[in-house]
């Protein structure tokens, strides 16, 4: 039962986590990748071998 | 025309295009889910829309009075669902791939060429009719296969479609602005259409073709006896809520830096459209990959995702005018847009105009569609009942588009 809860409220959560770019996308007219990454709070790109 | 089953022999580019831009968002759009479930314990940021806010707070609440143990299973499904729904837009996009349907070869045959455009003959012995698509997208939205083809369906009741197919611009369309798109390609091909008629036909212009009918009409009113308008963005005042709106600028800035004649890329639009919605070709694919590959369904899929990626290049001043003087300046709603020398105007078209934009179009707004209605004499408006694009092609498209269509061009409607 509880297994099924979370399970259940995991994937309201995913469904919000993903509506809520598409609303931001809409709202701002266009979302680009950088601006993507920026809203959900990761790096913009692949890190490269530099980066380490 | 599709409707006669043949194969084509090769299966085009297919997308989605640009793949790394689909596979990125996709890749951005799941890896941060489970950091963003933790971040609730913290309280709900303004990351999140407003809109959403209540749910997520509600959300929030509910994951706040579970135990510690239940807790971390929750952030345990979430990873796990976010990796599920990576996967599955994979999966789809292979399937998409490696789908054995190909668009059956049209049997139209060509009427006459200009440069790298074509006018395609459907046949028949019904009235000729005049086809326009847009400029941005393959011909073939009027005639995309079996049972979704507004030509094959005009010519059922009694019509012989002739279709443009604008192909990629080639050594002189490369310098075409849409003035000469109009003169050296529409009214050429009109004037043979109607040769071939014995007198005026209707024409028919979808999105961006049927913002150039207007202008081909206010040239050459006495060549057609009646223009239906699909989804053909007019007005574009800044209430308006065209997508793209704020794109243009840095699209035009870009188009400076093309080298050459070298006309706006396919993927340089495709980029534009992913952007609108960086969630749908996710949510998308993911449908595909749980139908059955076998239906007609799945078919529709593939054909409607292949014609969608395998656009023409737009000529760079085709694209400098509307992303500017269209979506910047508004020049075809204020009466500035010049084709043939002169500007644009739909009151000089003397016979009836049929518009039809659909109310829950992103691309153009039904206002903007609308917008011409009260510059026309002779307008009617119609509402399709579905969006950009399914309205031409998709379940209603018959009952919403083409019968209506069809009964007003024969007087019916």
């Amino acid at each position: 039962m509880v297994e099924d809860d979370a399970q259940a409220l995991a994937e309201r959560f995913l469904d919000l986590w993903q509506e809520n770019v598409r609303l931001w996308a809409s709202d701002r007219d266009i979302l680009t990748a950088g601006e993507l990454a920026e809203l959900l709070g990761e790096p913009a790109g692949p890190r490269s071998a530099s980066d380490d | 025309m599709t409707e006669a089953g043949m194969t084509m022999g090769t299966p085009g580019i297919r997308g989605p295009r640009p793949m790394a831009l689909h596979l990125q968002n996709s890749l951005t759009l799941w890896t941060g889910t489970e950091a963003g479930a933790r971040r609730l314990e913290h309280g709900v940021d303004d990351r999140w829309h407003a809109s959403l806010v209540d749910d997520v707070k509600a959300l929030a609440a509910r994951v706040a009075a579970m135990d510690e143990l239940s807790r971390e299973r929750f952030f345990a499904a979430v990873k796990a669902g976010a990796d599920r729904r990576g996967r599955l837009f994979l999966e789809g996009v292979n399937a998409y791939l490696i789908h054995p349907y190909q668009r059956p070869e049209s049997d139209a045959r060509l009427s006459l060429e200009l440069g790298e455009c074509q006018l395609l003959d459907f046949g028949g012995d019904g009235q000729p009719v005049l086809m326009v698509p847009s400029l941005i997208n393959p011909h073939y939205i009027f005639d995309l296969k079996p049972g979704r083809s507004m030509a094959a369906y005009l010519k059922r009741r009694g019509f012989r479609p002739f279709l443009v197919d604008w192909g990629e611009p080639g050594p002189e369309e490369r310098h075409f602005g849409t003035s000469d798109y109009v003169t050296e390609r529409l009214l050429p091909f009109l004037k043979h259409v109607a040769a071939l008629s014995g007198g005026p036909v209707p024409v028919i212009g979808n999105c961006m073709g049927g913002t150039l009918t207007v202008a081909l009409g206010g040239i050459a009113s006495e060549l057609m006896s009646r223009l239906a308008i699909l989804a053909a963005p007019w007005d574009f005042k800044d209430s308006l809520q065209h997508v793209g709106r704020n794109y243009a600028p840095i699209a035009a800035s870009f188009l400076d830096r093309l080298p050459g004649a070298m006309p706006l890329p396919v993927d340089a639009l495709q980029t534009f459209f992913t952007s609108t919605d960086p969630t749908l070709s996710g949510r998308k694919f993911r449908r595909f990959a749980g139908m059955d590959k076998n239906s007609e369904a799945a078919e529709f899929f593939v054909a409607l995702e292949t014609w969608a990626n395998t656009g023409a290049p737009l000529a760079r001043k085709v694209a400098s005018e509307c992303l500017v003087g269209w979506y910047r300046e508004n020049t075809p709603g204020r009466g500035l847009w010049q084709v043939a020398g002169k500007a644009v105007d739909p009151a000089a078209i003397n016979c009836p105009v049929w518009v039809a934009a659909p109310h829950q179009d992103r691309l153009v707004p039904q206002e903007s569609a609308h917008a011409i209605l009260r510059q026309l004499k002779h307008g009617t408006r119609h509402d399709p009942g579905a969006g950009h694009i399914g309205m031409l092609v998709g379940n209603r498209a018959e009952k919403g588009l083409w019968e209506p269509l069809a009964n007003w061009l024969l007087g019916e409607g």
